[in-house]
């Protein structure tokens, strides 16, 4: 099974997208935690607003995506069968993790961004570790 | 990375303790209290259906032991995904590998959609895991056999 991938400069296009997305999205919880206060008054929540800031969480994240489906400047068979392990991999750490904290306590229930945000970043790590030292 | 995996009968074991599991969790009054809701279509309410009486493993072990069974189906179907195939070679490794790559791009699929649809969705951590491994044991096995 071959996948279509995106050419190299959905990198540079999926990483621009996620930077500017997050940091819009994020900018207000991240300031909270910098000062160490919730600000219920959220003027730049306000500013944003709910609906817009849950598009572009959506957006950091198929930023995130876009980043994964591009292809490497080199492109050959080593590298797709390291992006096939990459995966492999992810879904071990991913999986272990869930089950070790279910087994911990049944009573712990997540949004779905959790899952996707650490899926893909392990993911990338992972892959760009493996890159860079075989 | 080469992963150690265990014998063929890893398999039989694993299905054995996953199949075992699913029994024990469905004396459960929990298991049964849920079947009674779909059997009903959701109808009668919760407090409405019949008082259930502990039976088997619950009475013996208390209700808490509900858990340690949900785990155990789990641990199950880990077992059946990590033990080899009668034929192990590099052709079966290749399409291991491509199976955990299409149930990683399904499932993240499914959540980003699902994420983009209901932003609060909440979900246990078993419906993730037991998904995972449903999905990616199918996926292997059409594979297995297609190819």
């Amino acid at each position: 099974m071959k996948i279509k991938m995106l050419p190299n400069w959905g990198k540079k296009l999926g990483f621009l997208v996620f930077i500017t997305c997050s940091f819009i999205a994020d900018y207000s919880d991240f300031m909270d935690g910098l000062t160490g206060q919730s600000s219920n008054s959220g003027k730049y929540a306000d500013l944003v607003g709910k609906q817009l800031s849950h598009v572009l969480e959506i957006l950091s994240i198929l930023g995130l995506i876009i980043y994964m489906f591009s292809k490497e400047k080199i492109e050959d068979d080593y590298i797709n069968k390291l992006r096939l392990k990459s995966f492999q991999l992810t879904s071990f750490i991913g999986l272990a993790l869930t089950i070790i904290a279910y087994s911990i306590s049944e009573e712990i229930r997540l949004t779905l961004d959790y899952f996707i945000i650490l899926f893909l970043w392990i993911y990338l790590g992972v892959f760009a570790i493996k890159k860079r030292i075989y | 990375m080469k992963i150690k995996m265990l014998p063929n009968w890893g398999k039989k074991l694993g299905f054995l303790v996953f199949v075992i599991s699913v029994l024990i969790t469905s004396t459960f009054i929990e298991s049964r209290k849920s079947f009674f809701e779909g059997y009903n279509a959701g109808l009668v309410l919760e407090n409405e259906i019949l008082y259930l009486e502990p039976i088997l493993f619950e009475r013996v072990l208390g209700p808490e032991s509900l858990h340690f069974f949900s785990v155990l189906i789990i641990i199950g179907l880990i077992i059946y995904m990590f033990s080899k195939e009668k034929v192990e070679d590099d052709y079966i490794d290749k399409l291991r590998l491509e199976s955990f790559q299409l149930t990683s791009l399904i499932s993240l699929a499914a959540s980003v959609i699902l994420y983009i649809a209901f932003k609060t969705m909440k979900l246990e951590l078993d419906y993730f895991v037991l998904i995972f491994l449903i999905i990616y044991l199918n996926i292997f096995a059409l594979k297995k056999r297609h190819f």
